[in-house]
């Protein structure tokens, strides 16, 4: 090796170990809690990092998902030649798919049943941006998010929630009736079961804390079908 | 000849006479260090495995993909955008008809498979990137943090050598390998080790941040997190997820593991013994997670990245090792002990 191949070459190892000493120095500030770094060049690492480099890296931390959600399905169906309508009773239509999921580990089943959970999920603030809402309300009591009022974004995740839920009960809707009834409306209810705590794991008779919230009437969406 | 040695050979100048012109005796060492190619076994077995895996999802979600990506699905094609603007960065927000979505899938299906056999991968790796990263975006309603990691370490690997070994790119790259070093080669090398680097980084990232952030949570700190993960309906696999969730004692060891295992995965990384221990238990860490969690792909694609953290002379050193004892198991059932077809011939009195 000659001088001038030593320095070029010297040169671009440098210049590469500064970049990936940069790039990661990002990474870790856009993975850590909110500190007064973070917060400081906040705009500067999430323009950085969105899109190519977004993580999240919770998995299943701080706290671990311990409810199950389950989705009822209540349907307004139309008869086709008398044109009479008739409610159906709430049926259960995430339990089904739970049941094969255990049956079949290796299928798309995991990605259906996980939908489902995310007609909840929709509606709330990615974790880091809860954490940051957590902080700001501690310091700053009168800010309007703490107040409970909905920021623009909450409303419009709420609203993005709402469009998942319906897709997915018009799919479920179809699936159960779409064969022999026009499906004009449906209602979901949105069944939130909790595991028993740790304590009570061997009381197989302990029933499971339940709360639910039902929807409104839905419009149908035809939906692509699913298996 | 192996390029690995052939490129050592060419590389290599005895030390003593790189004193005498030596700027920083161990920068000189670093730059011969960070200019020779390293893990393109590993990265080689990065692609097949990362491949398999995008091609196991695009088949096992192929009777409802129209369903979950189609323009009709769950995120309808007149939502995009608003789901967040990063819905739009995928090749199946240019066209609302079926007809174009189904042909980009199946064309992904088909990059992947070219991926896979390692053709042309300069050009195949950034388009597999593209159609993955498209079908992230198109729906990121149920894709998971395994997702979220090849991403990045594929949009990384663009700029190492992945077809080195395992592909049919290997002999076009043997044989650009031979010959005389140049400045470029050895630039291109500092490259391919940087992204090599930034891979292992990232992945360190991973367990750190998922450590830390279950070292913040209650349920991780009392060693219960466990239970009420087998217990939720989508993550569980009854009976067995029952049986570990009712055991005390598993569940507690499990929780801390779990934390122990990823705080203390980078600083294992520095030791050769507790490198292979700790591979050792994410590999049984990652299996069970998909087999009684569910989360195959997850695992499927982290896994692949633990094959950069194995250096090729160690690869080397274990085919050599599974090839002596593959011809002394064949030395066993020798030449006699075989008839004309080259079957075992099975002595009757013995039986």
């Amino acid at each position: 090796m000659d001088r001038r191949q030593r320095w070029v070459l010297s040169s671009v190892v440098g210049a590469l170990l500064l970049l990936l000493a940069f790039h990661f120095t990002i990474v870790v500030l856009y993975n850590s809690r909110p500190n007064p770094i973070k917060l400081r060049h906040d705009r500067f690492i999430t323009a950085y990092m969105t899109p190519l480099f977004a993580q999240d890296w919770h998995l299943f931390s701080p706290k671990p998902i311990s409810f199950d959600v389950i989705l009822m399905l209540k349907t307004r169906l139309r008869h086709r030649t008398t044109a009479q309508l008739y409610d159906t009773d709430w049926v259960d239509v995430t339990t089904p798919i739970l049941r094969q999921l255990h049956r079949r580990r290796f299928s798309s089943l995991g990605s259906l049943a996980h939908i489902h959970v995310y007609t909840l999920f929709a509606q709330r603030l990615p974790p880091s941006q809860a954490e940051v809402y957590r902080l700001i309300c501690e310091n700053v009591k009168d800010h309007p998010i703490c107040k409970g009022e909905p920021s623009d974004s909450m409303k419009r995740s709420a609203a993005l929630a709402e469009q998942l839920r319906t897709r997915v009960a018009s799919a479920h809707a179809f699936k159960l009736y779409g064969t022999r009834w026009d499906i004009v409306q449906m209602k979901v209810r949105t069944l939130i079961r909790r595991v028993p705590p740790f304590s009570q794991r061997y009381d197989r008779d302990e029933p499971r804390a339940l709360t639910y919230m039902d929807s409104e009437w839905l419009r149908y969406q035809p939906t692509a079908p699913f298996n | 000849m192996s390029p690995l040695t052939h490129a050592g050979e060419t590389l290599g100048q005895p030390v003593a006479s790189r004193h005498s012109e030596a700027i920083i005796p161990w920068w000189d060492a670093c730059v011969a260090f960070c200019t020779r190619p390293h893990c393109l076994i590993g990265l080689s077995l990065w692609r097949v495995s990362t491949g398999m895996c995008l091609l196991y999802w695009y088949l096992s979600h192929y009777f409802n993909r129209r369903y979950l990506w189609g323009p009709d699905g769950v995120v309808p094609f007149s939502t995009l955008g608003e789901v967040g603007w990063t819905s739009r960065l995928s090749l199946y927000a240019l066209n609302p008809s079926v007809q174009y979505f189904e042909l980009l899938f199946h064309l992904g299906v088909l990059v992947a498979v070219v991926f896979i056999i390692g053709w042309r991968t300069r050009l195949t790796a950034p388009l597999n990137l593209v159609f993955h990263y498209s079908l992230y975006n198109r729906n990121h309603y149920f894709p998971n943090a395994g997702d979220n990691l090849t991403i990045i370490i594929q949009l990384m690997l663009l700029l190492a050598n992945t077809s080195a070994y395992v592909s049919l790119d290997a002999e076009r790259w043997r044989a650009r390998a031979t010959g005389n070093v140049s400045t470029m080669w050895r630039i291109r090398a500092a490259i391919h080790n940087t992204a090599l680097l930034a891979s292992i980084v990232q992945l360190c990232i991973v367990y750190m941040t998922a450590g830390m952030h279950k070292v913040s949570g209650d349920m991780w700190n009392s060693g219960t997190a466990l239970y009420y993960v087998l217990r939720v309906g989508e993550y569980s696999y009854p009976p067995y997820s029952d049986a570990i969730a009712r055991n005390t004692y598993l569940v507690v060891a499990l929780s801390y593991a779990t934390v122990v295992f990823q705080l203390g995965f980078t600083s294992s990384l520095f030791n050769r013994t507790t490198r292979l221990l700790w591979m050792g238990g994410g590999l049984a860490f990652h299996a069970g997670i998909a087999v009684l969690m569910g989360l195959v792909t997850f695992s499927w694609f982290v896994l692949s990245v633990y094959t950069l953290l194995v250096a090729d002379q160690e690869y080397l050193t274990l085919a050599r090792l599974v090839k002596r004892r593959f011809r002394t198991l064949h030395r066993r059932v020798g030449p006699s002990d075989r008839d004309s077809t080259g079957a075992i011939r099975v002595q009757t009195d013995k039986l």
